[in-house]
C-alpha cells in the first residue's frame, strides 16, 4: 500500500538536475540587474551621488540600516554558481564538456565575490558551504586581503582551463554568447580590477596583479562590453533596472542628485539630455533645465523642497519604456578597462606614464558611444576642455580620470562607489543630514542582521576587527584614500 | 435483542455486584441511584446461557425494583405503587402517546428515553424535547429516564399527552464522552481529561466562527483572532505552542471526518488578506457536542495530525418522533469597534507646532517661516506629506484657523474626533436557522439550512454563507446502521480588508492621518483639475487618479480602496460521511467509514485603473483557484469481552487510508490596457500562479479497554502510519499510548456527604507527525519568465534531507477529579508534560551560509503545566433559582529544549522593529529587538544627552531581549444564573502576561496622533533618565544626576520613532494581559402553558452582548487578543495596524413548530 508513495512525493514544479547554462544565465542576469534596481539606487546610488534618495529612504540619509538584501543576494548569486561545479558539471573539470564551462563559472564567481567583499570588508570566503550536502552553518569571516589574495590566485587558475575547443555555454552566456576569447578578455580584464583596487592598502601586490594583466589581451573595444540584454517590450523583469524603477518603484526616489546634474552641466556633457529630464517646473515656464536634487536632506530642508523644481531621469532614455533600441545593462566594459589602464599607465605598471592620456581619452569616447548615448563624435569643445592631462598634476589627472568614471558608472552603483571610496574622487560634499555617520558620506555597507542573529560568534569577531565596529563610517581594508 | 446469554453464580452478592457481572458479560450500561440499590439485600444468582431479561427478573424478585432495558442502558427504578385498576376511559392499545420532557426549568432534554414498562418497545426524545410512540398492547406505564435524572414513570391513563419533568439526579454522573474515532465512553473510565461541551453551551451570543466560541471555556485553550473582518479565521492553541514550523493548531474532526483547517495564502506581516479558516465554514447550530481532546493523550488514535490535540465535533441528528420536528431561530447582532487608539484632539497637520508651508495672495506657495519673517498677506498652506515632515500632527492647536489643505481647499482647522465612527460602518450580521427533523424507529433524518449575512465593519465588506445540512441514520437490517451525511457550504466574501502593513489596509490611514484633516476631503477620492492646479508637494498626479493624502507609499485612500479596489470569493465545500455499522453479535462490531471533504476557493481581486500602489497607476488584477480535498477512508472492528467475573476487556482494531490533493491555478496581471475590463488578458504583463500537493497517508491501529470491578480502567492504544511523504526507510512510524484511571471513592467504597466522587488518573502517550510533501530532495526552479528567450534556473534555498523521520511528541499527564459536598462542587486537575522531539525544521541559516535553511529533525521543545477547573452549584433554591459557577485556569511553561547541533535561533517572525525567536533555554517567542536602543547606565536609567536634553540611542541598529510572548496564565469564569424561564449568563476571560510589539504605535508615534504624545507639546517635556557626559573615548556615561532640561515633545517622539526604519524597538512593547467581559446573555423561554395547544410549541427569546469590556487592558490603543494578522507563527507577537475587534450586541429568537 505504500507503492506509489515515492513517486507521489516527488515535486511537481521542479526538477533534481538540470543544465549548467540555466543557472549561469540566472546568476549573469540577477547579479547584473541588481546594481541598478531602486534599492541598490537610494542606498549606494545617493551616497556616491548620482541619485537623491529622500525622506522615504532612511539610508540615503545616513541613518544606518543593515544591508541584508544586498548581503543574501550576493551569498545566493554565490550558491548557484557553486551547484554548477557541485552538482550540473562536476567531475569534468578536465573534460572539453566542462572544464570552459567551469572556468567561466569560476570567473563569474570572483566577480561576485569581489564585489560582495568591496562593499562590506571581511566576509565568509573559505568557509562557505561548498556542497549542499555539508553545510557550514557557522562560516568564519576572512580578511579582505586574504580574500583578494585568494581571488587573484583562483582568477589566474581559472583562465588558464579556457580552452577555445572546449564546450561552451552558447546562448545562455548574455555576456559573450560562449565566446572564450572574450572570456579571457573579460578575465584580464577583471585581474586588472583587483590588481588596481587595492593599490593603496597592498602596493606590491597590485602592481604585480596588474603588470600581469596589462601584458594579456583586455576588452578592447565596446564589442567586448560585458552586458546583459534588456527588452522593454516583453515583462517588466525583462526591462532595464532603472526602467523597472520607473514602472514599478516608488515616484519620490526618481530625482538625480545635484553633484551628477551639475558636473554634467558644467562641462556641458552631451550625455545630459539623456541622463536627465529638466524640471517639471522649468518645463512649464518654458525655460527647460535640469536641477538636480541635494542628498541625505534635513527635516528642515526636506520641508521647503518642491519636488516638480528637480530632474528625474530623462524620459526619452532610461525612463522610457518604447524606447526603440533598449540599453543594456552593462557588467564591465571597454570604458571602465581604459580608464584603469589610464590609472595604471599613471603609476608606470605595465604602460608609460605618457599612454595614460590616450587610455583616458579611449574611456571617455568609449563611454560615449556607448547606449544609450551613442554619440561616436566627442563634441570639439568637449575634446578640447576634457581631453587633456597637459600641465596636471598626477593627483589631477587621477581626478580627471575618476570624474570621467565616474559619469561614465551611471546606473552601476557598487561599482561607483567602491571607485569613488578607493580614490576619493570625484570629490563629493556630503549632504546636511547628520544621520548615524555625522554628516559623512558611508564608507561601507553594514552587515546582513541575520549574521548578528545566525552567525552571532563569527560576526562578533569580525566586527572586532574593524575600526569602528559594523557601521557605515568603518573603512574596508582597500579603503587607504582620505 | 436480549439474546445474548449470560452465565452467573453469586451468592449473597450486592445488587452492584451482580450489574458489574452482567456489565463485564454484555457491556449494557446500568443506570440506577445508590439509595434505591442499597435498599435491596443480597440475592443469590445461579444461571447458565440466561438472557439479561431472565437474569434481572431473578435478581429483582420480590424487590421493589424494576427495570427497563433501552439500547444498551438497564435502568433500575424504584417500583411504582401498584396502578389503579384500568378504568374504561384508558386508552387502548395501538394509542399514539405524544409529548415533551424538559428539565426543572423548562429546558426541553433531548435524547431521553421513553419506553413503554415492561418492554423493550420505546423511542427517545428529539432535540427539542419531544417524543412520540405507538402503545404496545398491554402497556401500563410508561418510563421516562435519562443519564442524570431520576427516572420517571408515568401510568396511562386518558390523556394521550404527556409533558414531563424530570428531576435532576446529581448522584448518577455517569456521564457519556465522545473520545478518539468517535468512540463513546464513560467519562470516570478516562486516564486523560476530556472537555465536552454542548452545542447549546457554545455561546448565546452567535460567533460566526465558532472556534472564538470555545474562548475562556475551556482550561488550557488559547483563542485568538485576526481582525480580518466578517468570516475571518480564529487561532486556537492547547496547551501551549508545540510546533517552530507550523502553526499549533489543533485538528478539527467533524462526525469521524477531519476537517481542512488551513488557511491557505494567509496575510503576511506586508498584506494580504485573511479568507477564512475551515472551522470557520461550520454552523454552529448543527452542533451537537464538542469535545476537545487535549493533546497526544486523549488523542493519540489520530496520528500525527493529533499532536497538537483534537476538537471533536459531533453533529445533531433525527430524533424519531411524531410526524415532523420544526424549530426556526434567527439572530441579528450589531457590532462596533470595542478599543480604537487614544487619539489626541489638540493639535493638527504641520510641524514644530506650525503650518509648514504659506500660500502668498498673489498664488505662490512659500515655507512658513519665510512668510512670517517678510510679513506676506495670505493664508496656511498644507503641503502633500511624505514620512512625518508635512503630514504629522505636530502642527499647531486646533483653534479654527483658516488654512489652505494640500488639494487647495479653504478649510478650518477644527478636530476630527470621530474619523473611525465616520468611516467605518456598524457591523450588522443575521443569522436565520432552519431545521426539520424526524423519523421512524427504522430511519431518522435532520435537515438543516442556515443562512449567515454580514455587513461588516469595513464598508463594502460583506459575508454570505449558507450552509445545507442533511443527515439521516438507518437501521438497514437489525443489524445493519448507516448513517449518511453531506454538508455543502456556500461561501461569498466580498471586500476583505487588506491587513498589516499594506497601504490598503483601511486601518493605515487613521492611525497617521493629521488630527485636523476633515475625511470629507478623502471621501472626495478623485484628482480633479481644480485639486491639481491647487495641490502642493504631489508630482506626476492625473485627474481621475487616486487622490492619496500623502505621496509615498504607505498611503492609499480608505475611500478609493472600498470604491475602487475589489476582492471577491467564493467558496463551495461540500463534508461528506457514510458510516455503514455491522454487529456481528453483542459483542463484535464492524464500522467503515468513508469521509471526504472537498472544496473549491476562487478568488478575484482587482484594482482600477488609477491606483496609486499599482504598477504604473494603471491597475492590477490576481485570480487564483484553489482546489483542496482531503478523503479518509477507515474501518473499525470493536469488541467486549469477559475474563472473570471482575475484569471486562474491550479491543479495537483499525485501520485508515487518509489522502490529500491541493491544486492551485491562477493569473497576475498588471497595467489595464482598456478600463473596467478585470480579465487577465486585459493586462499588459502577466504571470501565473500554480502549486500541486499530493500526499498519502495509511494506518493501523489498535485499542485495548480493561476494566476492573468498574473502578479500575486501563487504556493501550497503538497506531502505526506510513506516510507518502518520509523515505521509504523511514515512512513508517510506530507510537503507543497507555492510560490509566482509579474511582478511588468506589475503590475504597467510600460514602461520604463531602467526598461524593474522587479520581485519580494519568496517562502516556506519543503521537507522531510526517511533515509536508517534496521535503526531501532539493531541487532547480524554472524563472518564470525567460529573458529573451533564454530561459533561467536557480537552486532551492533549502537544503534537504533525504533521511528526514517524522516528529514525535511525547506526552505524559496526571489529573484528579474530585466533586463534593453532594456534587456540589467539582474540581479537576491535571498536570501535563509533552515534549516534542525531531520536529521537521527548516533552520533558518547566516545567508553566508550559502542556503536560507536546511531543513532537519531538529528540536525538543517542552510544554508542561497545569489545568484547574472548578465547577459547582452555589445556590440552588426550592423556588427554582439556580446559580452555576465555573472557573478554569490553565498555566503553561513552554521551553526551548533544544534545536540542534549549532542552531542557536529559529526564526518565528520579525517585523521593523523586532524578531520573534525560539532559542534554547528559552521559552517559545523570544522578542528580540531589531531596531535601536537607548543608551542607559548600569542602573537601566537612560542616558541624556546634556546638549539637546534628548535621550541618546545607539548609532545603529541592536539586538536586546525585549521579553517573551507567551502568557503566564489563561483562565475563565462562567456563572450562569437560572430562575424559573431565564437564564443569565456570564464570561469572562482572562489572559495574564506575554508581550506584543505594535506596529501601530510606532505610527502613532512618529505621526503624533495619540493622546501619548501631547505631554510637552510647548516645549516643557522632560525626558526621563540621567544626564550623559561624554568620555574622552567619545562613549558617553552617565553622570547619575536626573535630567531636567525641557525639550519640545516633537524632538523627544522623533528620537523614540522617526520614521518605519528608525525606532526604539522597547517603546513599542505592551502587556498583552487583559480579563475581558468576553459574553453576557439573557434568556428567556415562554412557559409551556402559554403555548399549550398552540401552533407553536416552544418559543425562546435571548439578548446578548459580546467583548463588551475590559476589567483589565494594558495594550495602548488595540485589542491584545485580537492584534494578529494571521493564525500562524509569523504573526506571533506582532500587532500591525490592526482592524479593531467587535464589540457585539444582538437578539435571537428561536421557534418551534
Amino acid at each position: 500500500c505504500t507503492k506509489d508513495f515515492e513517486e507521489m512525493n516527488v515535486p511537481p514544479t521542479s526538477v533534481t538536475d538540470i543544465d549548467a547554462g540555466l543557472l549561469l544565465s540566472k546568476v549573469q542576469k540577477d547579479a547584473a540587474f541588481v546594481e541598478g534596481n531602486e534599492r541598490a539606487n537610494i542606498e549606494f546610488g545617493s551616497w556616491i551621488q548620482h541619485w537623491a534618495g529622500g525622506q522615504v529612504a532612511p539610508v540615503s540619509r545616513y541613518i544606518q540600516q543593515p544591508t541584508d538584501g544586498v548581503w543574501s543576494a550576493h551569498y545566493t548569486l554565490l550558491r548557484n554558481l557553486g551547484q554548477i561545479r557541485n552538482q550540473s558539471l562536476k567531475g569534468k573539470e578536465d573534460d572539453p564538456t566542462g572544464r570552459t564551462k567551469l572556468a567561466i563559472a569560476r570567473i563569474m564567481e570572483i566577480s561576485v565575490w569581489q564585489r560582495l567583499t568591496d562593499l562590506f570588508g571581511d566576509i565568509p570566503f573559505s568557509a562557505t558551504t561548498e556542497d549542499a550536502g555539508d553545510v557550514n552553518n557557522k562560516p568564519t569571516y576572512d580578511s579582505q586581503k586574504d580574500v583578494y589574495t585568494k581571488l587573484i590566485a583562483d582568477l589566474d587558475a581559472a583562465i588558464a582551463k579556457l580552452n577555445a575547443t572546449d564546450l561552451s555555454y552558447g546562448n545562455a552566456d548574455f555576456y559573450y554568447k560562449g565566446s572564450v576569447d572574450k572570456w579571457k578578455r573579460f578575465g584580464n580584464s577583471l585581474k586588472l580590477r583587483l590588481g588596481l583596487r587595492i593599490r593603496y592598502a597592498d602596493a606590491a601586490l597590485a602592481e604585480k596583479t596588474v603588470r600581469e594583466a596589462m601584458a594579456q589581451p583586455l576588452l578592447a573595444s565596446n564589442a567586448d562590453n560585458a552586458a546583459v540584454p534588456t527588452f522593454n517590450n516583453a515583462q517588466t523583469t525583462n526591462a532595464h533596472p532603472v526602467l523597472q524603477q520607473f514602472i514599478g518603484g516608488s515616484s519620490d526616489l526618481r530625482y538625480l542628485a545635484a553633484a551628477l546634474v551639475n558636473t554634467l552641466k558644467a562641462k556641458k556633457d552631451p550625455r545630459l539630455p539623456l541622463i536627465a529630464e529638466p524640471s517639471v517646473t522649468s518645463k512649464a515656464a518654458g525655460t527647460p533645465d535640469y536641477f538636480g536634487m541635494g542628498v541625505a536632506l534635513t527635516d528642515a530642508q526636506l520641508l521647503g523642497l518642491i519636488k516638480d523644481n528637480f530632474s528625474t531621469a530623462a524620459m526619452s532614455t532610461y525612463f522610457n519604456r518604447t524606447l526603440a533600441t533598449p540599453i543594456p545593462c552593462y557588467v564591465f566594459t571597454y570604458a571602465d578597462v581604459s580608464f584603469f589602464k589610464a590609472e595604471a599607465a599613471l603609476a608606470g605598471w605595465g604602460a608609460t606614464v605618457a599612454d595614460a592620456e590616450t587610455f583616458y581619452q579611449d574611456g571617455i569616447k568609449a563611454a560615449m558611444a556607448m547606449l544609450p548615448y551613442n554619440i561616436t563624435t566627442v563634441p570639439p569643445a568637449y575634446v578640447t576642455a576634457e581631453f587633456s592631462f597637459a600641465g596636471l598634476t598626477e593627483q589631477q589627472k587621477l581626478e580627471k580620470i575618476m570624474t570621467q568614471k565616474w559619469i561614465m558608472l551611471f546606473g552601476r552603483d557598487y561599482e561607483a562607489f567602491s571607485e569613488w571610496r578607493r580614490t576619493g574622487y570625484p570629490v563629493l560634499t556630503p549632504g546636511a543630514n547628520q544621520g548615524s555617520t555625522n554628516g559623512t558620506i558611508p564608507r561601507r555597507a553594514v552587515y546582513s542582521s541575520l549574521e548578528g542573529l545566525l552567525n552571532s560568534t563569527n560576526y562578533k569577531t569580525a566586527v572586532a576587527n574593524l575600526t569602528g565596529g559594523d557601521n557605515y563610517t568603518s573603512r574596508v581594508w582597500w579603503d587607504k584614500r582620505p | 435483542y436480549t439474546q445474548q446469554q449470560i452465565s452467573l453464580s453469586m451468592r449473597n452478592a450486592s445488587l452492584e455486584q451482580v450489574f458489574a457481572a452482567i456489565k463485564q458479560q454484555t457491556g449494557y450500561y446500568f443506570l440506577y441511584s445508590n439509595d434505591i440499590v442499597k435498599k435491596v439485600g443480597k440475592v443469590n444468582v445461579d444461571v447458565k446461557d440466561a438472557s439479561i431479561d431472565k437474569v434481572l427478573k431473578i435478581c429483582l424478585a420480590g424487590q421493589p425494583l424494576t427495570y427497563k432495558i433501552i439500547d444498551q442502558t438497564i435502568t433500575i427504578k424504584e417500583n411504582a405503587p401498584e396502578p389503579p385498576v384500568l378504568k374504561t376511559k384508558s386508552v387502548a392499545a395501538d394509542t399514539v402517546i405524544t409529548g415533551k420532557v424538559t428539565d426543572q426549568q423548562n429546558n426541553p432534554l433531548p435524547g431521553v428515553s421513553v419506553a413503554a414498562e415492561g418492554t423493550s418497545q420505546g423511542t427517545v426524545t428529539n432535540a427539542e424535547g419531544n417524543f412520540s410512540f405507538r402503545l404496545p398492547s398491554g402497556a401500563r406505564a410508561i418510563v421516562f429516564s435519562f443519564m442524570g435524572f431520576t427516572p420517571q414513570r408515568v401510568e396511562i391513563g386518558s390523556n394521550t399527552t404527556l409533558d414531563i419533568k424530570l428531576a435532576e439526579n446529581a448522584k448518577s454522573l455517569n456521564e457519556v464522552v465522545v473520545t478518539a474515532l468517535g468512540i463513546k465512553r464513560e467519562t470516570k473510565a478516562l486516564g486523560y481529561s476530556v472537555t465536552e461541551l454542548k452545542g447549546s453551551e457554545l455561546s448565546q451570543g452567535k460567533e460566526v466562527n465558532v472556534a472564538n466560541a470555545l474562548s475562556g471555556k475551556v482550561a488550557g485553550i488559547q483563542v485568538s483572532r485576526a481582525a480580518s473582518g466578517a468570516g475571518g479565521s480564529s487561532k486556537i492553541v492547547i496547551r501551549g505552542n508545540n510546533s517552530l514550523q507550523g502553526n499549533s493548531q489543533p485538528l478539527y474532526v467533524i462526525d469521524g471526518v477531519p476537517l481542512d483547517n488551513q488557511n491557505i495564502k494567509p496575510a503576511s506581516s506586508t498584506g494580504g488578506i485573511d479568507y477564512g479558516d475551515g472551522i470557520s465554514n461550520i454552523n454552529p447550530e448543527d452542533i451537537e457536542t464538542i469535545s476537545v481532546l487535549k493533546g497526544p493523550n486523549a488523542a493519540a488514535l489520530y496520528g500525527q495530525r493529533g499532536s497538537n490535540g483534537v476538537v471533536l465535533i459531533t453533529t445533531k441528528t433525527g430524533r424519531s418522533g411524531k410526524g415532523l420536528g420544526v424549530r426556526f431561530g434567527s439572530d441579528l447582532s450589531v457590532g462596533s469597534a470595542l478599543v480604537t487608539p487614544d487619539f489626541q484632539d489638540v493639535y493638527g497637520q504641520g510641524l514644530n507646532g506650525d503650518f509648514t508651508h504659506f500660500r502668498v495672495t498673489d498664488g505662490r506657495i512659500v515655507t512658513m517661516a519665510d512668510a512670517k519673517a517678510q510679513g506676506l498677506q495670505g493664508m496656511p498652506k498644507m503641503s502633500a506629506g511624505r514620512d512625518r515632515i508635512t503630514r504629522s500632527s505636530w502642527g499647531a492647536k486646533m483653534e479654527g484657523q483658516e488654512y489652505e489643505d494640500q488639494w487647495g481647499n479653504i478649510l478650518k482647522m477644527t478636530p476630527q474626533p470621530n474619523t473611525y465612527k465616520d468611516f467605518f460602518n456598524t457591523e450588522k450580521q443575521l443569522i436565520n436557522n432552519l431545521s426539520v427533523d424526524g423519523g421512524t424507529d427504522k430511519v431518522n433524518y435532520r435537515f438543516s439550512y442556515s443562512n449567515t449575512h454580514v455587513n461588516g465593519y469595513v464598508p463594502t465588506n460583506t459575508l454570505d454563507r449558507n450552509t445545507f445540512n442533511l443527515r439521516t441514520q438507518a437501521n438497514i437490517t437489525p443489524k445493519l446502521q448507516l448513517d449518511a451525511k453531506v454538508n455543502y457550504i456556500f461561501q461569498k466574501g466580498q471586500n476583505r480588508p487588506t491587513l498589516s502593513d499594506a497601504s490598503d489596509n483601511p486601518a493605515y490611514l487613521f492611525i497617521s492621518q493629521p488630527r485636523s484633516m476633515p475625511l470629507s476631503t478623502l471621501a472626495a477620492y478623485t484628482w480633479t483639475a481644480q485639486d491639481i492646479a491647487r495641490q502642493f508637494g504631489y508630482s506626476g498626479v492625473a485627474v481621475g487618479q487616486e487622490k492619496t493624502y500623502a505621496t509615498n507609499s504607505s498611503t492609499a485612500n480608505p475611500y478609493w480602496t472600498i470604491n475602487n479596489t475589489r476582492n471577491t470569493d467564493r467558496r463551495d465545500r461540500i463534508i461528506g460521511m457514510l458510516r455503514l455499522s455491522y454487529d456481528f453479535t453483542k459483542w463484535l462490531k464492524l464500522s467503515a467509514r468513508g469521509g471526504t471533504d472537498y472544496y473549491t476557493d476562487q478568488r478575484l481581486r482587482y484594482r482600477t485603473i488609477g491606483t496609486y500602489q499599482s504598477q504604473n497607476r494603471n491597475g492590477d488584477m490576481e485570480e487564483q483557484v484553489m482546489r483542496v480535498r482531503e478523503d479518509n477512508f477507515d474501518v473499525l472492528l470493536s469488541s467486549n469481552f469477559n475474563l472473570g467475573k471482575d475484569i471486562t476487556f474491550g479491543l479495537n482494531a483499525g485501520a485508515s487510508h487518509q489522502q490529500r490533493f491541493m491544486r492551485l491555478t491562477g493569473n497576475t496581471g498588471r497595467e489595464f490596457i482598456v478600463p473596467k475590463l478585470y480579465v487577465i488578458n486585459n493586462t499588459l504583463t502577466n504571470s501565473y500562479l500554480f502549486d500541486l500537493q499530493e500526499s498519502e497517508i495509511n494506518s493501523v491501529y489498535a485499542s485495548g479497554q480493561f476494566g476492573f470491578r468498574n473502578y479500575w480502567f486501563v487504556d493501550l492504544s497503538a497506531r502505526n502510519d506510513w506516510s507518502s511523504t518520509l523515505s521509504p526507510k523511514n515512512n513508517s512510524f510506530f507510537y503507543p499510548s497507555v492510560s490509566t484511571s482509579l474511582i478511588l471513592t468506589d475503590a475504597l467504597d467510600i460514602q461520604s456527604d463531602v467526598l461524593s466522587f474522587l479520581k485519580v488518573r494519568g496517562s502516556w502517550a506519543q503521537a507522531g507527525s510526517s511533515g509536508n510533501p517534496y521535503q526531501l530532495t532539493g531541487s532547480y526552479s524554472l524563472d518564470q519568465f525567460t529573458h529573451g528567450g533564454q530561459p533561467m534556473a536557480s537552486f532551492s534555498s533549502t537544503i534537504p534531507d533525504p533521511n528526514l523521520k517524522n516528529e514525535l511528541t511525547t506526552s505524559v499527564e496526571f489529573g484528579a477529579d474530585v466533586r463534593l459536598l453532594d456534587n456540589r462542587l467539582g474540581l479537576s486537575f491535571t498536570y501535563y508534560n509533552a515534549s516534542t522531539k525531531n520536529q521537521i525544521l527548516d533552520v533558518p541559516l547566516p545567508p553566508s551560509a550559502k542556503f536560507e535553511f536546511r531543513r532537519i529533525n531538529a528540536g525538543e521543545i517542552r510544554n508542561k503545566g497545569i489545568e484547574l477547573t472548578l465547577s459547582g452549584t452555589p445556590l440552588k433554591l426550592d423556588n427554582g433559582f439556580t446559580w452555576e459557577s465555573s472557573f478554569n485556569l490553565a498555566r503553561n511553561r513552554n521551553m526551548v529544549v533544544s534545536l540542534t547541533e549549532g542552531v542557536e535561533t529559529f526564526l518565528l517572525g520579525a517585523d521593523r522593529g523586532v524578531n520573534v525567536l525560539a532559542q534554547p533555554g528559552k521559552p517559545f517567542g523570544v522578542l528580540v529587538s531589531n531596531g535601536f536602543a537607548w543608551l542607559k547606565d548600569e542602573q537601566g536609567r537612560r542616558l541624556i544627552d546634556p546638549a539637546t536634553g534628548l535621550p541618546l540611542r545607539t548609532s545603529g541598529r541592536v539586538q536586546v531581549e525585549l521579553g517573551n510572548v507567551m502568557p503566564d496564565w489563561t483562565g475563565g469564569f462562567f456563572n450562569s444564573f437560572r430562575y424559573k424561564g431565564f437564564q443569565l449568563t456570564g464570561l469572562i476571560d482572562i489572559r495574564q502576561g506575554g508581550m506584543l510589539y505594535s506596529q501601530s504605535n510606532r505610527e502613532e508615534l512618529i505621526f503624533g496622533t495619540t493622546k501619548k504624545t501631547l505631554a510637552g507639546r510647548d516645549g516643557t517635556y522632560v525626558a526621563s533618565g540621567v544626564v550623559a557626559a561624554k568620555g574622552t573615548n567619545g562613549e558617553w556615561t552617565g553622570t547619575g544626576q536626573a535630567n531636567t532640561k525641557q525639550v519640545k515633545a516633537q524632538d523627544y517622539w522623533n528620537v523614540v520613532a522617526n520614521d518605519k526604519e528608525s525606532v526604539v524597538s522597547e517603546e513599542m512593547m505592551n502587556d498583552a494581559s487583559y480579563v475581558s467581559m468576553r459574553e453576557i446573555s439573557l434568556g428567556y423561554q415562554l412557559p409551556s402553558s402559554l403555548l399549550a395547544g398552540k401552533f407553536i410549541k416552544r418559543a425562546a427569546i435571548g439578548l446578548y452582548g459580546r467583548n463588551l469590556f475590559y476589567f483589565q487592558r494594558k495594550t495602548d490603543g488595540f485589542s491584545p487578543e485580537a492584534a494578529a494578522f494571521n493564525v500562524n507563527n509569523s504573526s506571533l507577537g506582532l500587532e500591525s495596524t490592526s482592524l479593531p475587534m467587535m464589540r457585539n450586541f444582538g437578539v435571537n429568537l428561536n421557534i418551534e413548530f
